[in-house]
């Protein structure tokens, strides 16, 4: 074994920090060896990180600043400005950005970022040349467009924030396309849930099919946790709506897309226990699933107070308890489920 | 051997090695159970499952508060204060004698809400109705006892959540007490409204020296045996801060506050990060060949910044806490930040008295400065972002929970 111990990646061991710090608070580790510890395991900051820090902020600011001036220039709709000066601004712009992510090369951050302002782009030279032809067509294809002009970027990208930009023009495409063509009543309000459900659950699907490939750009779990976050707020909404339609005497359920949705959120719930708590083991992902069940259980019960006219102090003092009692089960749970993963893990490496 | 030991082991012997620890203390060390996993788990480390413990707490003691209060022999201030506090006492009684249940844990948080409403409740209803007390002198004493105790809570009952609400209570009463008090002072109405004009941004100052602190001392704080205070102290101070950034940006017609004092949060804000920056750099002095140079830079910058943002306290805040997130370690703050600096810079070109079209100016203005200022930079320390493409978003470090 070499004395000299290499700066180790903190997010592979997580406790490491954790034991350094239980040994100084037993007085075995003086203050000052420990912040020797601290530095030697790359706990604390380096100058090298500083760089890489400050590097990434500007570049991130500033392009988002730049973009956010763009779409504001053309927003305003200068008319002292000739439309072709103003299509050959935008296209030069796209031009340089795409250009320039080229000249950079895709395995740098720099390179990724001018490849997402070229995408953004395209979104306003769609916008100018809506302002000017005015076709009347719905906004909703502006977006459709948008998506579909950028997905081979966000395919050669590689890149998170670019695929968030795609994953939320679908979405905002989906949403349109009802609020224009059918308009969110009843049944709109079941079909967009399923369809906007059905797009944020079909990408996070097919993310985790492709991460099993083990691509170092979609290490982090930021994007699939928030396409599981939108998939299922979406389908626990008319489940909710569904629930409490139930008993009322003004009910208005669409029996068929009622069953649709329940159907689909029972299935995304056993889909998540069995992927995220046997398969991938993601806890934000398990976490929501009990957030979301408790949050339909009590509608239920609050539904069935209400109709049973039970609603004095120990109907709503039972109801705390229950929320109470439901809440440290779901987390009882998520502890074992954790637990378990510790343990096979721990089995695996010895 | 589980490979997370063989590295506590190797940190120890290296430590040994270089003279920062005797034989004798290393192998006590490795002798100790520090190798052996904490007590603590992923399910205690997550912020997201610290936030669904909060919330459905706070769900289940809304139940809980509409019932007890609605019952019939809890009608009188009296009664309510009482009840409260035998509420607020069995929560703590529960809280320390079941501390490793989770089910009990989190009856015990929800029923320590429970009892602090039904307490305030019914102090305020004995100080208004019961005891006829004049407004201004009973909202004081309200405030000072609903302060007063969220401090001794933070102490004696051990939950992190629970203490993160302690310290945001707390810092509301406190304010809501100056407010007050202030208000009814006796001095002239014009001095008041001057005095109270000036509060906002002198608050704000002050929860920010608070979170400079408390970050400042984390290393301090998880080597001794306050480590689990920080993190509910820390991250509570950061929302208090921004919550007040906030108020001050969207209420001031509402509450009154006059914002031409602002400018003083702005600078004052600005150098706290001074300050912060300069300490940065002092850590790493013997790596630059001209570490004087690197300090005028960095003040030059602020207060070049200081310029155009004078009057926008909430970016200089959000600066703050990104920069203290980043020295320490503090992912939740720095993404907090991070969200704030975003909401914060929108809406300072939001709300620019100038046309759509000069503020696109000003937008790509300083977006090529940016990134301008990062290319001159790349350059003159031969820095390369092949390592960051690694990283998506900001460099990812494992956070110590408490």
């Amino acid at each position: 074994m070499t004395n000299q111990p290499t700066r180790v990646d903190s997010n592979a061991a997580p406790d490491l920090p954790e034991r350094l710090f239980s040994a100084a608070r037993t007085g075995g580790l003086a203050f000052p060896a420990l912040q020797r510890a601290l530095r030697q395991v790359g706990y604390t900051r380096s100058l090298a990180d500083w760089a890489t820090f400050l590097n990434t902020l500007q570049l991130y600011l500033g392009a988002l600043l730049l973009v956010s001036g763009v779409f504001f220039f053309f927003a305003y709709n200068w008319s002292d400005l000739h439309h072709f000066a103003k299509f050959g601004l935008v296209q030069a712009g796209i031009v340089g950005a795409a250009g320039l992510a080229h000249y950079l090369g895709l395995d740098k951050l720099s390179g990724k970022v001018s490849l997402t302002v070229a995408a953004l782009l395209v979104g306003v030279l769609l916008a100018v040349y809506g302002q000017f032809y005015q076709t009347g067509a719905d906004s909703y294809l502006l977006f459709l467009l948008w998506s579909l002009l950028i997905v081979g970027w966000v395919l050669i990208g590689k890149f998170q924030p670019l695929w968030f930009v795609f994953i939320a023009l679908c979405n905002v495409t989906a949403f349109l396309f009802f609020e224009q063509t059918q308009g969110l009543s009843d049944d709109g309000f079941y079909q967009v849930t399923e369809l906007l459900f059905l797009l944020n659950a079909g990408f996070l699907l097919l993310w985790e099919i492709a991460r099993r490939r083990t691509m170092d750009w979609m290490e982090n779990r930021s994007l699939p946790n928030v396409m599981g976050l939108v998939a299922l707020v979406v389908i626990t909404f008319p489940v909710a709506f569904t629930i409490m339609q139930i008993g009322s005497q003004y009910a208005s359920i669409d029996g068929a897309h009622a069953i649709i949705t329940a159907l689909l959120y029972a299935a995304t719930i056993t889909a998540i226990f069995i992927i995220y708590g046997r398969i991938k083991h993601d806890l934000f992902m398990l976490t929501i699933a009990m957030f979301s069940l408790i949050a339909l259980f009590i509608t239920a019960m609050i539904q069935v107070l209400e109709t049973a006219n039970l609603d004095g102090p120990i109907a709503l003092i039972v109801m705390g308890l229950v929320v109470v009692g439901l809440a440290g089960l779901a987390i009882n749970l998520l502890q074992r489920i954790s637990n378990s993963w510790e343990t096979t893990s721990r089995g695996t490496t010895t | 051997m589980n490979p997370l030991d063989t590295t506590f082991e190797q940190v120890i012997r290296w430590l040994h090695s270089t003279r920062s620890l005797s034989a004798a203390q290393a192998e006590q060390l490795l002798a100790a159970d520090y190798v052996e996993p904490q007590t603590k788990t992923n399910v205690d480390r997550a912020w997201y499952v610290k936030l669904f413990i909060g919330i459905s707490a706070w769900i289940a003691a809304l139940f809980l508060i509409s019932g007890v209060s609605s019952l019939a022999f809890i009608a009188s201030g009296p009664v309510m204060t009482v009840a409260g506090l035998v509420l607020l006492g069995a929560a703590l009684a529960l809280k320390w004698a079941r501390q490793r249940s989770i089910f009990w844990g989190q009856f015990a948080f929800a029923l320590s809400l429970t009892g602090q409403g039904l307490f305030f409740g019914g102090f305020a209803q004995i100080l208004f109705d019961t005891l006829q007390q004049p407004e201004e002198g009973a909202i004081s004493q309200l405030a000072l006892i609903v302060m007063a105790t969220q401090i001794l809570l933070f102490f004696i009952f051990p939950d992190t959540v629970h203490r993160l609400l302690s310290v945001i209570f707390a810092s509301v009463a406190g304010i809501v007490l100056l407010v007050n008090e202030l208000t009814n002072w006796a001095l002239p109405s014009e001095q008041i409204d001057e005095l109270l004009g000036a509060l906002p941004p002198l608050l704000l100052m002050l929860f920010a020296v608070g979170l400079l602190w408390v970050w400042q001392s984390r290393t301090k704080f998880f080597a001794s045996r306050w480590h689990e205070l920080h993190a509910p102290l820390g991250y509570g101070l950061a929302i208090v801060m921004f919550g007040t950034a906030l108020v001050t940006l969207f209420f001031d017609d509402m509450l009154d506050i006059n914002t031409r004092f602002l400018w003083l949060a702005s600078v004052g804000l600005a150098l706290l990060l001074a300050h912060l920056a300069m300490q940065v750099i002092d850590e790493f002095a013997n790596q630059f060949t001209q570490p004087r140079l690197a300090k005028f830079s960095v003040l030059i910058a602020i207060g070049l910044l200081l310029i155009p943002l004078y009057n926008t306290a909430g970016v200089w805040a959000a600066l703050l806490a990104l920069v203290l997130g980043f020295r320490q370690n503090g992912h939740l703050l720095l993404g907090l930040a991070t969200l704030f600096l975003l909401f914060f810079i929108g809406f300072y070109y939001y709300s620019l008295d100038i046309t759509l079209l000069n503020k696109s100016y000003a937008l790509i203005g300083s977006g090529v400065l940016l990134l301008l200022v990062r290319f001159t930079a790349g350059r003159f320390l031969g820095h390369s972002d092949h390592e960051m493409a690694r990283h998506d978003i900001l460099p990812n470090r494992g956070e110590v929970s408490a």
